[in-house]
C-alpha cells in the first residue's frame, strides 16, 4: 500500500510529533483513554441495574421476561452488528483511499443506527402507553400481567424453570424502568452523537479528503462506533435475557 | 516511517467475525431462555457477552494492531469494572438482612444468582 508520495497529505503531521505515525499513535491513545471512560460511565449504571437486580430479583426477572420484548432487542443486536461491520469496510476504505467508498460504508452505519432507533421508538412508545414508566410515574396493572403469564402454560415453563416466584413480584417494578430507560436512553442519545460524527465523516469523504488525507479520523469514529456496539452487548442480555 | 501499515485483514476475515457475533448472539438467548442452566445463567450470559466484547474490541477496533499500551487501558478499565461490580453486588448479598431496603427479596440470606 503506497501512500508515500509527496503533496498527498498522507505523511502530514502536527510540528509537536517525530512523524505522522507518532501522531497517529497519539491519537488513537487519546481516543483508547476516552473511551475506556465512557465504559466507566456505563459501569456506573450496570452497577446500579446489578445492585437492584439483586435486591429485587422476582419482580426484575419477570418483567424482563414479560414486559420486555426479546425479538427488538434481539434484531436491535443484530443492527448493530451490522453497523459494526460496515464501519470496519469503512476504515478499510479509508485505507485504501477511497473516499467516496468510505463515504457509501458510512452512510449504511447511518441506517443501521437510524433502523436501531426507530425499533427503540417503537419500543419505548409501547411502554409509555402501557405505563410502565420509572418511579413516580410507573401505573402498570402488574397482577393484570402476572395473571396472563400465570394463564399460559409455555411461559410457565420457562417461569418454573428460571426459579421466578410470582408470589414475590411487585416491589422494585419501577426501579427497573428507571433503571431501563435511563441506560437505554443515555446509550439511545450515543448513538445519536455517534450518527451526527459519522455523517459528518462521510461528508468529509465525500468531499474527497480521505484520497488526500490519513484515515485517522475514520478510525477514531469507528472506534467511538464500536463502543456504542459494545455497550449494547452488554445492555441487551442484562435488560432484556437475564 | 509510513502511517502504519499494519497487517490487515481482509473483508472475508471481518464477515466471518461478523457470522461469530451472530452465532454468539443466538447463543446468549439460547441459553438464557431455552437451555436449563438455572443459577448460572447470569455468570454464562456475562461470558458469552464478554466473549462477544473481545472479538469486537480485539478485530473489529483493531486493538490486536496497537501499541500494548491501549490493550492495558482496556484491560484495566474492565478490571476495575469487574472489582466495582463485583464488591457492590457482594456487600448487598452479604449485609445483614435489615440494611436491605424494605420489601426487598434478600430478608434472608441466599446466593446473588
Amino acid at each position: 500500500m503506497s501512500d508515500a508520495s509527496a503533496g498527498t497529505g498522507f505523511l502530514e503531521h502536527a510540528p509537536h510529533f517525530n512523524n505522522a505515525a507518532h501522531e497517529k499513535r497519539a491519537a488513537q491513545m487519546g481516543m483508547w483513554l476516552f473511551l475506556v471512560n465512557e465504559v466507566l460511565l456505563f459501569a456506573g449504571l450496570f452497577t446500579a441495574f446489578f445492585m437492584y437486580r439483586f435486591l429485587y430479583t422476582d419482580t426484575f426477572r419477570f418483567l424482563a421476561f414479560a414486559e420486555l420484548d426479546w425479538v427488538m432487542g434481539t434484531v436491535n443486536t443484530g443492527v448493530l452488528l451490522a453497523s459494526s461491520f460496515t464501519v470496519v469496510l469503512a476504515v478499510q476504505a479509508a485505507r485504501a483511499h477511497k473516499s467516496k467508498l468510505v463515504g457509501i460504508w458510512l452512510l449504511a452505519t447511518i441506517a443501521f443506527a437510524g433502523a436501531f432507533l426507530v425499533i427503540k421508538y417503537f419500543e419505548y412508545s409501547h411502554k409509555i402507553h402501557e405505563g410502565l414508566l420509572p418511579g413516580q410515574y410507573f401505573s402498570y396493572d402488574l397482577s393484570e400481567s402476572i395473571a396472563k403469564v400465570k394463564a399460559d402454560p409455555e411461559k410457565m415453563l420457562h417461569i418454573n424453570d428460571a426459579n421466578i416466584n410470582l408470589d414475590q413480584v411487585g416491589n422494585g417494578a419501577p426501579m427497573f424502568f428507571t433503571l431501563y430507560f435511563f441506560i437505554t436512553g443515555l446509550h439511545g442519545i450515543h448513538v445519536l452523537i455517534g450518527m451526527f460524527l459519522l455523517g459528518w465523516m462521510a461528508w468529509r469523504a465525500f468531499k474527497g479528503e480521505f484520497a488526500r488525507k490519513n484515515d485517522t479520523p475514520i478510525e477514531l469514529s469507528g472506534m467511538y462506533w464500536h463502543l456504542v456496539d459494545l455497550i449494547w452487548i452488554y445492555v441487551y442480555p442484562m435488560l432484556y435475557l437475564l | 516511517m509510513t502511517s502504519d501499515t499494519h497487517k490487515s485483514h481482509g473483508t472475508g476475515f471481518y464477515f466471518g467475525i461478523l457470522l461469530a457475533l451472530g452465532v454468539l448472539t443466538f447463543a446468549t438467548f439460547w441459553t438464557a431462555r431455552h437451555m436449563h442452566t438455572g443459577a448460572f445463567h447470569t455468570p454464562l450470559a456475562v461470558i458469552i457477552a464478554t466473549v462477544k466484547a473481545f472479538l469486537v474490541v480485539w478485530f473489529f477496533m483493531h486493538l490486536s494492531d496497537h501499541v500494548s499500551s491501549n490493550k492495558a487501558f482496556f484491560l484495566t478499565s474492565l478490571f476495575f469494572v469487574l472489582l466495582m461490580i463485583g464488591l457492590i453486588v457482594g456487600d448487598a448479598a452479604t449485609r445483614l438482612p435489615s440494611a436491605n431496603p424494605n420489601f426487598s427479596a434478600y430478608k434472608e440470606m441466599r446466593g446473588p444468582w
